[in-house]
């Protein structure tokens, strides 16, 4: 199962950023458990990376999901989130960034449909937004609660925050105009209704103007009156895989078939067949990645 | 003719019927592009949804230079020929809805058809905001429905 990741090289204390093309193995490889990608903190054991799923940004719901990874202890955590940044990387061409090296001054990262610049300085959500290139930008500010989306959406806890503080990063903002190209769009599209349809059956869902809802999202919102905390949405090793993939699968669309349909979407986005054993395959292979990684890992 | 209307109280941003607009209409997700378009200007807390409101006297249609806009008698629809526009955005600027979108693939800009009458970016919302209605029931509905809270009152019965 082949398909191509872009990912970028962020180092910050060079200041440099690049761009780098490889085979992914496997669906959601490059998605989740990324004790596979050893190689990225034997770089640096403070390396934190963030990778999106092929299903990232496909249009079904739940697929605004992405992933932050960073070594504690000789040992990989993951944290989920979901929000628009996932989604706007891989239209701006990037599938993965991975920060690594340390500045001693405050930087922040501009990513620009598919080029990447470090910015000196420390600017505010307000700074940001001021100077946003376009509407669709997405501006994710680091702070010592947490990686925060857009000024409400948290996407990540203190711990990972402060991480990213401590190598130098505050901020970091996506623009694009690009897209995601996909194998049968009519057949993806028809997936997509009919997934929101189901979840509509049960009456509407949660969110409002006062209430927005997370990007392709169901049921997660913010209200403006309080800060929301973040919440890992991806806890089950079912949930992880999922997630690996790019998607988070909604309460509300219980009664569904999950791996089904998660098949059906990646053949319908990939262009390659999908069955639901494939997925219970690369099930099997996160889990042994995962005792690998309890066990001690490479380190 | 049936047209689209948001309930902007009920429109939680999700961008589901911009997705599933993409999908359908440029083969490919991209959402900047689609016929429907989540706005962020102002970040989430001012966010609301453009859609084509094929007007009863379409601005768009006397601004066009080409003369490549065109409105159906009978139903009202406002549809374009796509071939013909030299992207001169006499529309858009015009447009009261910032409804019209460019489309790199046509290099054209383009509105909503409403999908031959059967729009799945409706199917598609979760919330109900989105309805295909016809424009008396709906605007009665929705000015009620504003004229209430601005009031500061509950929902009319």
């Amino acid at each position: 199962m082949e398909r191509t990741v872009r990912y970028a090289l962020i180092d910050l204390q060079n200041r440099t950023t690049g761009l780098k093309e490889v085979q992914a193995g496997w669906f959601g490889t490059w998605g989740l458990l990324l004790e596979e990608l050893g190689f990225w903190w034997r770089l640096d054991p403070s390396a934190v990376a963030l990778t999106t799923g092929p299903l990232t940004g496909c249009g079904a719901p739940g697929t605004g999901a992405m992933t932050w990874s960073y070594l504690k202890n000789g040992r990989v955590q993951n944290l989920t989130g979901e929000g628009r940044l996932g989604a706007a990387l891989r239209y701006a061409g990037v599938d993965a960034l991975l920060f690594y090296g340390r500045s001693d001054a405050p930087l922040w990262l501009e990513v620009e449909d598919g080029k990447l610049s470090l910015r000196e300085g420390k600017p505010s959500y307000t700074t940001l937004a001021a100077g946003k290139p376009s509407e669709d930008t997405v501006v994710v500010t680091f702070r010592p609660r947490g990686a925060v989306e857009d000024k409400y959406f948290p996407l990540s806890d203190g711990a990972l925050s402060r991480r990213l503080l401590e190598k130098g990063i505050s901020a970091l903002t996506v623009d694009t105009a690009g897209g995601l190209a996909v194998a049968d769009s009519q057949r993806l599209a028809a997936l997509c209704v009919d997934l929101y349809h189901w979840a509509a059956q049960n009456g509407p869902a949660a969110g409002s103007r006062q209430q927005p809802a997370r990007f392709l999202s169901l049921d997660h919102t913010v209200g403006f009156e309080s800060p929301a905390t973040y919440l890992n949405p991806a806890r089950s090793p079912e949930e992880q895989l999922f997630a690996a993939l790019g998607i988070l699968w909604s309460p509300r669309l219980e009664g569904r078939s999950r791996r089904a349909d998660t098949a059906a979407l990646l053949e319908a986005c990939l262009g390659i067949p999908c069955t639901e054993g494939d997925l219970d395959a690369l099930e099997a292979h996160l889990a042994q990645l995962r005792q690998r990684n309890l066990e001690g890992g490479d380190q | 003719m049936k047209t689209l209307f948001i309930d902007r109280t009920k429109c939680s941003g999700c961008g589901a019927c911009q997705a599933v607009c993409s999908l359908v209409k440029r083969g490919e997700q991209r959402p900047s592009e689609a016929r429907i378009r989540v706005r962020r200007g102002g970040g989430p807390d001012t966010q609301y949804v453009t859609v084509c409101q094929h007007c009863a006297e379409p601005v768009c249609l006397t601004a066009c230079m080409r003369g490549i806009i065109d409105q159906d008698p009978a139903t009202g629809l406002v549809t374009r020929r796509t071939e013909g526009c030299f992207t001169c955005a006499a529309c858009k600027v015009m447009c009261p809805s910032d409804a019209i979108v460019y489309d790199s693939r046509l290099d054209a800009f383009v509105t909503c058809d409403l999908c031959g009458g059967n729009p799945p970016c409706v199917a598609a919302c979760p919330t109900g905001a989105l309805r295909f209605e016809e424009p008396a029931g709906a605007s009665e509905d929705l000015r009620n429905k504003y004229a209430q809270a601005l009031l500061g009152g509950k929902e009319a019965e």
